[in-house]
């Protein structure tokens, strides 16, 4: 179980740096990258697999870990956190859950019979709430740490 | 030119870099006016997504002023401008920087060169691979989703080069990636099921979902929303552009 959680943490950082590097990030936040999506993945993975943890809370506590992790990293390459939590951010992206709900509204609105519209209605439904809930859960725990501490998030950049 | 207007018209380039780069608008704010404070000015900062408008007066003498209304140009989001500008308002603020000083290591700053291409589509590949690794799926859906990836994102920026509209090129890349993904389908179901989900997360505007909401709780409401409409938006024709090709394969 260690192991698969390591691995699949690692295939997370490297998906941050991955999409991270759309947004051109400086090269001096490389590895806080790389080290913000690995840790923040596993939190996520030892919340939902060891801790029996609802999608929800355990996005929620590991966006407010990446959110750390950007303040703190940030500080010791001068970056603000936002660049290092937000590719770092990318990998949990619920893209199963907004592509089931797609998949979900395309039957929906194919079919003609009463029953079925309800059955593909309620999996729309499900898995769009999931994708919402899980984004903001995501968005609302990264941004929190740099609410609760702003004198650091406000001077990260200075040497 | 005086001290005054020289300054007004490099913050005013200052400010619409970090705009056009994603940056959230408390921190554009704060940097710009750290700097003007440095040389012995007060700023005063209107900003939205299309213009914006400066305004800065000598500290004591607001009848001193100088005003200025930019567009801000259509530009790819850049993380290393947001850093590194942020860096430079407090080099300047601490070591009273002079002027003309500033004005070359803003130049040079915004004229560093961006990651090569080959370089950024083969990581968002390498990327997509991973996160099909993620979502558990088979070695196949992962090498679907690399040559997705790899072909829509040059597609894209191809489209951008020929400035095609930005919402429809993430329709048209959306809907390439998830059509050359589902090609999986002649292996097995589930392969393409992985494959066709995963290949288009690479274009879900994570910067500008991220800054618009801090915009908004911060009380930037205005600039704010219109980053998240801008998303909303971007996130509806990626949308849209999956739908079309899920409907294509089920009557291919």
């Amino acid at each position: 179980m260690l192991l698969y959680m390591l691995l699949k943490s690692v295939a997370a950082a490297v998906v941050a740096l991955g999409f991270g590097l759309i947004s051109n990030p400086p090269r001096r936040a490389i590895s806080a990258i790389l080290l913000t999506g690995f840790l923040g993945y596993l939190t996520r993975l030892f919340m939902i697999e060891l801790a029996g943890g609802h999608i929800f809370v355990s996005c929620l506590v590991s966006a407010i870990v990446m959110g750390i992790c950007g303040l703190v990293f940030g500080r010791l390459t001068r970056t603000p956190a936002t660049v290092v939590y937000i590719p770092a951010l990318l990998p949990m992206i619920p893209g199963m859950y907004a592509y089931k709900a797609i998949f979900a509204l395309l039957h929906f609105l194919q079919h003609i019979e009463l029953a079925d519209k309800a059955v593909y209605f309620d999996q729309f439904f499900t898995n769009i709430a999931y994708t919402i809930g899980i984004l903001v859960a995501l968005a609302f725990g990264s941004i929190m740490p740099m609410f609760v501490f702003t004198k650091l998030a406000t001077s990260l950049t200075r040497n | 030119m005086t001290e005054m207007n020289q300054l007004g018209n490099l913050l005013a380039r200052y400010v619409v870099t970090m705009v056009a780069s994603g940056t959230h608008s408390s921190r554009i704010s704060r940097s710009a006016k750290r700097i003007a404070q440095a040389y012995g000015y007060d700023l005063r900062l209107d900003l939205s997504l299309r213009n914006l408008s400066i305004m800065m007066c000598e500290e004591g003498n607001p009848s001193n002023h100088y005003h200025e209304l930019i567009a801000v140009p259509v530009s790819p989001i850049s993380l290393s401008n947001n850093a590194d500008l942020s860096r430079l308002s407090w080099e300047v603020y601490d070591k009273k920087m002079p002027l003309a000083d500033f004005e070359a290591k803003f130049n040079k700053l915004v004229s560093t060169p961006r990651y090569s291409h080959l370089t950024v589509s083969l990581m968002a590949s390498i990327a997509s691979f991973g996160l099909c690794f993620l979502f558990n799926g088979t070695i196949w859906a992962m090498l679907m989703v690399f040559i997705s990836t790899f072909i829509s994102f040059n597609l894209r920026t191809f489209l951008t080069k020929k400035q095609v509209n930005n919402h429809l090129n993430v329709l048209i890349t959306a809907l390439v990636a998830a059509l050359i993904a589902s090609c999986g389908a002649f292996i097995d179901e589930n392969t393409a099921q992985v494959a066709v989900a995963t290949s288009v997360l690479y274009l879900v505007p994570g910067v500008v979902f991220i800054s618009g909401l801090i915009d908004v709780l911060e009380g930037f409401v205005v600039i704010g929303f219109s980053r998240l409409v801008h998303a909303i938006l971007h996130t509806i024709m990626l949308a849209v552009g999956l739908l079309i090709s899920i409907n294509l394969i089920h009557c291919l």
